[in-house]
């Protein structure tokens, strides 16, 4: 017998109205679509695992050229992207044409031209909204449109969990709940922002000009991108601080304190710099600028405020004033010490005589909640706090750790030291995991030697190397360790 | 979680110290026990079980305690008032924990079943030990009672009786119960010291600590800690650890305990014990690093492997065979006196050697632990509080305080690990006293004080010697985390300082001992 159930819900689909239903719920229903995304995430302490799958259901934008506006947050690790307009049948497979995790937005296309049948593009919203009410639009995995509504509170310069670049985000209260899910903020049927985050009756927003923006750096990309900040600064707001740097009658200057390898800044900046204006905005002993959108924020946001190749900076060094134009740089992969967490591709790892070694990234930390600076192991937290970026005369390098110490004869006595950092191997400093690839391939008198950081727990293990491709073998035979790592 | 077994009467104050959260946990235990409980047919119980002469010579102990205020450190804290036990060791001589008289103020004694009180004094304190003596100077005190006599370490599943004033009262208490483990476990009071314990589910609560555990008449315990998390458990401290500290005290004053000064790892693993060119499976543990300044510092090596301490076999899992117990290897140490010679035999390039040296206190260690009879230095300047970062200063953080501020954990337990230089110190901004000079600092509060005019800085007597020393300008410090500089003008700061010394009711800018 065939089941009557989905036989009857198709007849009775098939009976709706084939027009779109935007007529009762409002223009700004066809400029929003839901979006269902499978996603498996990389198991962050058994690296060669992933984690179940699970569903979640997201909102996105129509936005002009065929695209989506989404977070990148619903999309990572997505093996299926499905979405649907107007809440109702059919399902639209999807994929992502750029995902940026450190602004926490993602493009997502979908291929077949029906999809595009009877949707509407969204428009931007060319100025942020400083205060008042705004319309939180979002689809129900139900196929309910739902509409509530929200206050703006204020724009604070922030960054993605996942990433270091600085833009304002929008804050605002809501009594809607079950947010948290890209939902759409509209003001006068155009978009303000995509929600990022709430905590209660609060909520985060990425703001309509990060959106334009970031379509645009995907629509033509080559010709400019975001930034990150490459220099740490302090604020110039006490009397005496700023009368020892000779800055007695002016109103503005903030001292740079270091610049970092890659980032925006790090090759014009020096350490002492006094930063006066930027993009011909004052700054204020505070840090502050007053933009004519956004009002009284955070310097720091002028970086990305376009995507112009250069930065204008005025600069007061050894009691002059310059103006340098800073070129506009985001960091690479080198230039991170301990990375933001990445998805989408497995973590490396090596199992070695029951050893899993790692490289230390925000992701692993990440693994032990959203309150990791509190619960992770508090010696990788601290070197987190203390040095996640690259030297500026420094190689690039990352912090080998040992993870995890999977018991097997040929560690009787190591167990001690999980979540231990790896200062070298046969001898030689490790930067990477593949230095330790390396150094493991020069025994010394037969032996393997692994020194850790003091305070780990022990000062060494040592291995027989003729045993290890034997005790590798065992090892990942009883702990079920694939030679590469899931999805890998 | 562990508790401190010493009784408070008085509600312990806000600061966040753990332990005075335990005493919170004992104060909500303790309530009045009914008169008369424990009376009915004790003295023939006492004679059978061998603990006749015992209950004379257990005194009740009240105490006025004023702990330091780490967070205000030029007042003191609220007064409060505990109750604990002790017994007789001598003519007017009282042992206790140092955990009941720490801090004391005043210190009331009574005998069993008599009002009458008498004071005493602090003689000796040993704050790593958790052990005290007390003199009373009266001679009515203790007239016609016997000192009780130290026994040994008991055995496992022997049964030990322990005597005290758990929840204060008039009247003794004794329960009963047997010896479940013997091991080194953390001494709660100075927190950062293991040291030799018996376990037993003889009952220990809120006002037994110092109270003497006995078998046969004899005291082999000074019950002193329990554990909420664990059912029915508490801990003594065992005859040998007694015996030290009053081999300590002998010549008129406390040294403490010596240190070896290395860290050590298991041998257990074959391989490794190949690689080291070890014979058999059974002796040795590495030695990982030997810290700067301590007894063993240019005697011992990395890598060296310690067979034996004074004769007595290291096994290759850090322990030894002491007394049918398998203990750490440190119980050798723990023994000694400082000053002591002590033998160390060592495997070190493919042969045994034995090397000799005096057993010293390992003094950098004083930082990690919990401070009592003390004030707390500081040093304020232009309203900032300029503190050492040590664990008390990390404390007024909170209950949680190892969540305190990650760089400053770090400077205090980890950097001098992985460091080869001795640890000079660290100080810290503990407190902002707002002033129109500082408030653009507030959030500066909690940074580790790297130097000061380019000159580095330890020690509060660095920058007390710092600021002398520069006469005029400005003073330019320069902070981590985040590397920032904070600045002041001196002349102005100087004439603000008895502005906020006033507003603040600060007497005295500095205490440095």
């Amino acid at each position: 017998m065939k089941p009557l159930v989905p036989m009857l819900c198709a007849l009775l689909l098939a009976a709706l109205p084939s027009q779109p239903a935007w007529g009762q719920e409002g223009p700004v229903a066809a400029g929003v679509v839901s979006v269902a995304v499978t996603s498996q995430a990389y198991d962050e302490l058994l690296p060669w695992n992933k984690a179940a799958e699970q569903t979640a259901h997201g909102n996105a934008v129509v936005a002009a050229g065929r695209a989506l506006i989404t977070t990148a947050d619903l999309v990572k690790n997505a093996t299926l992207i499905e979405v649907r307009k107007f809440g109702r049948y059919p399902d639209y497979p999807a994929r992502a044409v750029r995902v940026d995790y450190d602004l926490n937005l993602a493009l997502l296309t979908v291929d077949d031209p029906a999809f595009w049948e009877g949707l509407r593009e969204l428009p931007l919203a060319k100025r942020p909204i400083h205060s008042g009410r705004f319309t939180i639009n979002r689809w129900r995995s139900n196929g309910r449109f739902e509409q509530g509504t929200g206050e703006v509170a204020d724009f604070l310069v922030s960054n993605s969990p996942y990433g270091l670049i600085e833009y304002p985000v929008l804050r605002g209260s809501t009594t809607m709940g079950g947010l948290g899910w890209s939902e759409v903020l509209s003001h006068e049927s155009e978009v303000i922002g995509l929600i990022t985050g709430h905590n209660n009756q609060q909520i985060q927003a990425t703001n309509s000009d990060l959106l334009r923006l970031f379509v645009a750096a995907s629509a033509h990309p080559g010709q400019g991108d975001f930034a990150h900040r490459g220099f740490a600064w302090q604020r110039l707001n006490q009397q005496h601080l700023r009368a020892s740097l000779g800055l007695q009658g002016s109103a503005s200057g903030v001292l740079v304190r270091k610049v970092f390898p890659g980032g925006t800044g790090s090759t014009e900046l020096r350490p002492m710099d006094i930063l006066h204006r930027i993009n011909g905005y004052a700054i204020d002993p505070e840090g502050r600028i007053e933009h004519p959108s956004y009002g009284l924020l955070l310097f720091t946001m002028a970086i990305n405020e376009s995507l112009a190749p250069t930065i204008a900076m005025e600069v007061q060094r050894d009691g002059k004033r310059l103006h340098l134009e800073l070129k506009r740089r985001r960091f690479a992969v080198e230039d991170y010490r301990i990375p933001p967490p990445h998805f989408d591709r497995p973590n490396d790892f090596e199992v070695f005589g029951g050893l899993v070694l790692q490289e230390l990234s925000v992701g692993y930390l990440q693994a032990w909640g959203s309150d990791w600076r509190d619960k992770a192991p508090a010696r990788m937290v601290i070197e987190y706090g203390m040095h996640s970026l690259r030297d500026v005369d420094g190689a690039p390098e990352r912090v080998v750790i040992i993870s995890r110490v999977l018991p097997d004869p040929s560690n009787l006595g190591y167990g001690e030291v999980n979540n231990a950092i790896v200062l070298k191997a046969n001898g030689r400093p490790l930067r990477s995991l593949a230095d330790f690839r390396e150094a493991i391939r020069h025994p010394q008198e037969g032996y393997d030697i692994i020194e850790l950081l003091p305070g780990s727990g022990r000062g060494r293990l040592v291995y027989q190397h003729a045993q290890l491709d034997a005790i590798n073998a065992r090892v990942r035979a009883r702990y079920s360790i694939p030679e590469r790592a899931a999805g890998s | 979680m562990p508790r401190l077994a010493r009784r408070t009467q008085a509600p312990a104050p806000p600061p966040a110290a753990w332990g005075a959260l335990c005493l919170l946990v004992g104060a909500l235990l303790c309530g009045a026990l009914p008169q008369g409980l424990l009376q009915g047919g004790v003295a023939r119980a006492q004679e059978a079980d061998g603990d006749a002469g015992v209950e004379p010579a257990v005194v009740s102990i009240e105490v006025t305690q004023q702990n330091a205020d780490w967070y205000s450190p030029w007042q003191g804290s609220r007064p409060e008032i505990s109750v604990g036990s002790g017994f007789l060791i001598g003519p007017g001589r009282i042992m206790t924990n140092a955990h009941v008289v720490s801090d004391a103020r005043q210190i009331i004694v009574r005998r069993n079943g008599d009002n009458q009180p008498f004071f005493a004094e602090v003689e000796f304190i040993a704050h790593d030990g958790d052990l005290a003596t007390l003199h009373v100077d009266d001679p009515d005190f203790a007239k016609g009672v016997a000192p009780l006599k130290l026994g040994g370490l008991p055995s496992l599943r022997s049964r030990v009786r322990t005597y005290g004033f758990p929840a204060g009262g008039e009247k003794i208490s004794r329960t009963e119960g047997v010896v479940s483990r013997v091991q080194f476990i953390t001494y709660l009071h100075p927190g950062a010291d293991s040291h030799l314990a018996v376990q037993t589910d003889s009952a220990i609560n809120p006002g037994n600590s110092g109270g003497p555990v006995v078998q046969e008449g004899k005291v082999i315990g000074v019950a002193f800690q329990t554990n909420t998390r664990l059912n029915d458990v508490g801990f003594f401290i065992p005859a040998p650890v007694i015996e030290r500290f009053l081999g300590d005290i002998a010549d008129g004053r406390y040294d403490g305990y010596g240190d070896l000064g290395v860290v050590t790892s298991n041998l257990i693993n074959p391989t490794y014990r190949r690689y080291l060119g070890l014979q058999g499976n059974r002796l040795g543990v590495v030695v990982d690093k030997v810290m700067p300044n301590s007894s063993a510092d240019g005697l011992i090596r990395r890598d060296d492997v310690i067979t034996a301490i004074d004769d007595v076999p290291v096994l290759a899992d850090s322990t030894i065979d002491y007394y049918r117990y398998s203990l750490s290897y440190q119980q050798v140490v723990e023994q000694k006196q400082v000053g002591e010679m002590v033998k160390v035999t060592l495997w070190r390039d493919g042969k045994s050697r034995d090397i000799r040296f005096p057993l010293r206190r390992y003094p950098e260690a004083d930082r990690m632990r919990n401070q009592f009879d003390e004030r707390a230095p500081y040093f304020i300047y232009a309203g900032l509080v300029f503190m050492a970062l040590d664990r008390e200063y990390l404390q007024t953080f909170g209950n949680y305080w190892e969540n305190a501020d990650k760089h400053l954990l770090y400077e205090h337990f980890y950097a001098f690990m992985e460091s080869d230089e001795p640890f000079a110190g660290a100080v810290v901004i503990g407190r902002i006293l707002p002033h129109r000079l500082n408030s653009p600092y507030a959030a500066m509060v909690n940074s580790q004080v790297q130097s000061l005019n380019g000159v580095p800085i330890h020690t509060l007597r660095d920058l007390e010697v710092g600021l002398r020393a520069s006469r005029d300008g400005y003073d330019r410090f320069e902070l981590q985390p985040g590397d920032v500089v904070l600045v002041l003008d001196k002349a102005e700061a100087g004439r603000a300082q008895p502005e906020i010394l006033k507003a603040y009711g600060i007497a005295k800018d500095r205490y440095l001992p």
